[in-house]
């Protein structure tokens, strides 16, 4: 693995902030996007938390149009990058509307990886270039698409990564399907699992029931999409003992977050900066709020103030574990898109819903959809035994958290699939809402 | 005194169903034909007409957007019937209609000349024909009023039974069959059944698991739903062991020359372009029973069911199908032969029609089998689905006196 350069001995704080400043400065000035961009910044005379707050912000829609030319910053040139190979273009997993290709500069992203993996114990020492990582997500290729039809072990393992699954979703895997999948992570015994919750969720059931063998990996890591409480407790069932963190990043940012030993999450400040806006007063919860993505130290590639459309929670204290450096945040919110609405219009996050009902005993899979203001759907898998309890219980929490008055309908499901991007949401509203006043136009800190 | 069951209105989803609105010769219609087709509420309406104008594009196919929208509200309505019958998703088949669902079963068994197909001799054309082509279908024999004498199931049973295939409310009788007996018979004895709730889906609360029944078909224009779609379930590892039904686009994975591998479930038995809006119409209209309630559904219509018979009693010389079953076992369905001479059964729904607005069935309804052994020339039948009201049955009762008399 080729890293990159080592910080030098300069104070935390201050390093950062030249990061940021520097990455503002290429952007700004070497990648041809950001040309609109320049008469908005007011300066370098000025700090560069107010630089970056004064500028506008950059949607996938940007990237769609503009990638990849539009991003890389002079004198490198796309066309020479992947003449040589230090550069791939690589498109983000999603359904087309939040899809986007982007300049993926692979010992930037190792870089990142090795980086956020310090922010958990024990971890660094694991990602460190050489290890065996298992991916449980979407396939590289999804079965109803792709006309290659299955592929061999072989086929899915790239030098030490191994990719488990050949289904778009997982709801539709055969037994089959998961002894193949536990079987094939008993032999390779990765390092790291790398998984998206919903599906590890589901395998983990599966083995717990048929009393298969655990597989043991090192650490598990959750990524992808929105852990529940829902996907915890059937993965622990599983896994009693294994490390279980939950790291957060995309394919456009690198690694973002990584949740600590004490369950909060730090940011990987040496790769990224994280811009955040609250929600406006009574418009949403105290200290919750959007995030936008500035990517920092990759020569390839120039994000400023990417909105990746996830929320956060932010602490307002100290993490025990210690670590300071950059934002500490309680808790991943969920997305954007995935918001709800109280009866008097409050925002209410995705991680809300799931602190209220994810912990529900018997449920194995749920979604809260709002057809519209005020009413509300819990449509919920469970198991039998629990289901008289649970609906009623659900129905309760859910008028607590969406006022009194709120309309509720409960419904027993079969199974909750993916959406076409192999994601699930735990949250929807089924109206038309958009952002507009719904954040602290100025407030962002960072 | 209140009774102790009250009859669950569920006027309020007229408003629902367009199709009431219409006209025949200015005065509005009465629909009591939902047996044959049932109309369909704006939901589904909207839901079709939102595919066309907003979405068009295959499935399972493009990477565009469009396709993208298209496959995921397919895949939705899949997981709303999936949720709607208690299975797996994987197990939910979509078909043209509850015919295509029988055939599929009646070619994919590969069923021998000798092989026998147990199944009541009122069954609809369309769960009769395909055992009769492909097997020896052995119906059990019928009392005079039509009811299946159904303890014969067991002296019937053989080592040549493959299948043992009924309506679980047949669309003559209009009364819910002892299904879980004869599940529990047949499995008994190793064999597979297959249940026709063609008629049951939209009236009756159904859970396969529950049942544990091996297939069964529904067809979509009975459910509120549009036509040209239907739902085959059947159990994983039944489906499983079927051969190729219909092959070509959409069911194979690998295709050179020489080899294939077909698609997994429930993919490997829908060839070629679905009836993509039909599916999504379907969703959209089991989503609206499910949020009416299936129990509330099936309460109304016992209780219509039960009015219609009591009131078409008090016709002199009518004859009613099945008359014998407990009024509790009957869906808002029933079929019945008028003593009023010079008029068969056609020209009396065409006369309800013409004179009264009133839609009703007239003629065999695909049954002839069971006419031809209850000797009967021909009968009416009335049906009800969920915007029917109390008064629709006394209108028709009272029209019909005008044949009968009394
Ligand atoms: C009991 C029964 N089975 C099967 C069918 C056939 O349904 P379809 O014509 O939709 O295939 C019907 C339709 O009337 C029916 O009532
Ligand atoms: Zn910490």
């Amino acid at each position: 693995m080729q890293t990159l350069t080592p910080p030098p001995a300069a104070p935390v704080g201050e390093r950062y902030l030249a990061d940021c400043a520097m990455a503002l400065d290429l952007a700004l000035d070497q990648a041809p996007f950001y040309e609109s961009w320049r008469p908005r910044d007011p300066g370098q005379t000025i700090p560069v938390d107010a630089r970056y707050a004064a500028l506008p912000v950059l949607t996938k829609r940007d990237l769609r149009a503009h990638m990849p030319r539009g991003f890389v910053p002079r004198p490198r040139d796309f066309q020479t990058g992947i003449a040589t190979g230090e550069i791939e273009l690589v498109s983000t997993s999603g359904t087309s509307e939040d899809r986007a290709s982007i300049v993926w500069h692979q010992p930037w992203w190792d870089a990142s990886e090795h980086s956020a993996a310090s922010l958990y114990q024990g971890l660094d020492r694991v990602i460190n270039g050489s290890q065996r990582e298992a991916v449980l997500t979407t396939p590289l290729c999804a079965g109803t698409v792709c006309h290659i039809g299955e592929l061999t072990q072989a086929e899915r393992t790239l030098g030490r990564l191994l990719f488990l699954n050949q289904k778009a979703d997982p709801n539709h895997w055969t037994p089959a399907d998961k002894n193949r999948m536990l079987e094939e992570l008993r032999l390779f015994e990765p390092d790291v699992l790398e998984a998206d919750p919903a599906y590890l969720a589901i395998l983990a059931r599966y083995a717990a029931e048929t009393g298969a063998p655990a597989p043991k990996p090192r650490f598990i890591s959750l990524t992808y999409e929105f852990p529940s409480r829902v996907h915890y407790r059937q993965i622990r069932r599983l896994f009693p003992n294994t490390p279980i963190l939950s790291s957060y990043g995309s394919t456009e940012t690198g690694h973002v977050f990584t949740e600590c030993e004490q369950g909060r999450f730090h940011q990987n400040a040496a790769f990224c900066r994280v811009d955040f806006q609250p929600f406006r007063n009574g418009r949403g919860a105290e200290h919750v709020g959007r995030i936008f993505i500035s990517i920092l130290n990759n020569p390839w590639m120039a994000l400023v103030r990417f909105d990746v459309g996830d929320l956060i929670r932010l602490s307002t204290d100290p993490c025990p574990c210690g670590r300071t450096r950059g934002l500490t945040a309680l808790a991943i919110e969920g997305r954007t898109r995935d918001l709800t609405f109280t009866v008097g219009g409050e925002a209410v996050t995705g991680g809300q819903v799931d602190r209220a009902i994810g912990d529900l005993e018997g449920l194995l899979a749920y979604q809260v959809e709002q057809p519209g203001p005020g009413t509300y759907r819990f449509r919920g898998v469970v198991e039998p035994a629990f289901e008289k309890q649970l609906f009623a219980e659900a129905e309760a929490r859910l008028r607590g958290l969406y006022g009194d008055t709120a309309r509720i309908t409960t419904q027993r499901e079969s199974a909750i699939g993916a959406e076409q991007s192999g994601k699930f949401r735990l949250t929807r509203t089924l109206f038309p809402w958009d952002t507009t006043d719904l954040f602290e136009p100025k407030g962002t800190v960072s | 005194m209140t009774p102790p069951d009250p009859f669950p209105a569920l006027d309020w989803t007229r408003a629902d169903f367009p199709l009431l609105r219409r006209q025949i010769d200015g005065h509005p219609l009465t629909h009591l034909d939902s047996a044959s087709t049932a109309p369909k509420p704006d939901c589904v309406i909207e839901a079709v007409c939102r595919f066309y104008r907003d979405h068009t594009a295959n499935v399972h196919r493009g990477v565009h957007v469009l396709s993208e929208e298209a496959t995921e509200a397919f895949e939705r309505a899949r997981e709303e019937v999936a949720s709607f019958l208690n299975a797996s998703p994987a197990e939910i088949i979509f078909t043209r209609n509850s015919t295509e669902g029988i055939n599929l079963i009646a070619h994919s068994l590969d069923l021998k000349p000798h092989d026998e197909i147990i199944l009541p001799a009122l069954e609809h054309h369309s769960n009769f024909m395909p055992w009769r082509i492909h097997s020896r279908a052995v119906p059990i024999r019928l009392a005079p009023d039509g009811i299946p004498h159904y303890e014969d199931l067991d002296e019937h049973l053989s080592p040549q039974t493959r299948l043992v295939a009924l309506a679980h409310v047949s669309n003559i009788l209009g009364v819910v069959a002892p299904i879980e007996k004869w599940i529990d018979s047949a499995h008994r004895r190793g064999v597979p059944v297959l249940i026709d709730a063609s008629q049951s889906a939209s009236h009756v609360p159904l859970d396969v698991k529950a049942l544990d029944c091996d297939f069964l078909v529904c067809s979509g224009h009975k459910l509120l739903g549009p036509s040209g779609v239907g739902v085959l379930y059947g159990k994983r590892e039944k489906l499983e062991a079927l051969s190729l039904y219909q092959v070509g686009g959409g069911m194979v994975k690998v295709h050179d020359d020489h080899q294939f591998t077909t698609q997994d479930l429930p993919w490997r038995f829908e060839a070629g372009t679905p009836n993509i809006e039909g599916v999504i119409g379907l969703g959209a209209a089991v989503a609206y029973l499910r949020r009416i309630g299936m129990n509330t559904v099936f309460r109304h219509s016992q209780a219509l069911g039960a009015r219609l018979v009591e009131q078409l009693r008090t016709l002199p010389g009518t004859v009613i199908l099945a008359d014998s079953a407990p009024l509790e076992q009957r869906i808002g369905l029933a079929t019945f032969t008028l003593h009023a001479p010079g008029w068969g059964s056609e020209s009396v729904a065409r006369n309800l029609c013409d004179r009264h607005q009133i839609l009703v069935s007239g003629g065999y309804h695909c049954a002839h089998i069971l006419h031809h052994r209850l000797a009967l020339e021909g009968t009416v039948r009335a049906s009800t689905h969920v915007f029917n009201t109390p008064d629709e049955i006394d209108r028709l009762v009272a029209a019909l006196r005008e044949f009968t008399g009394g």
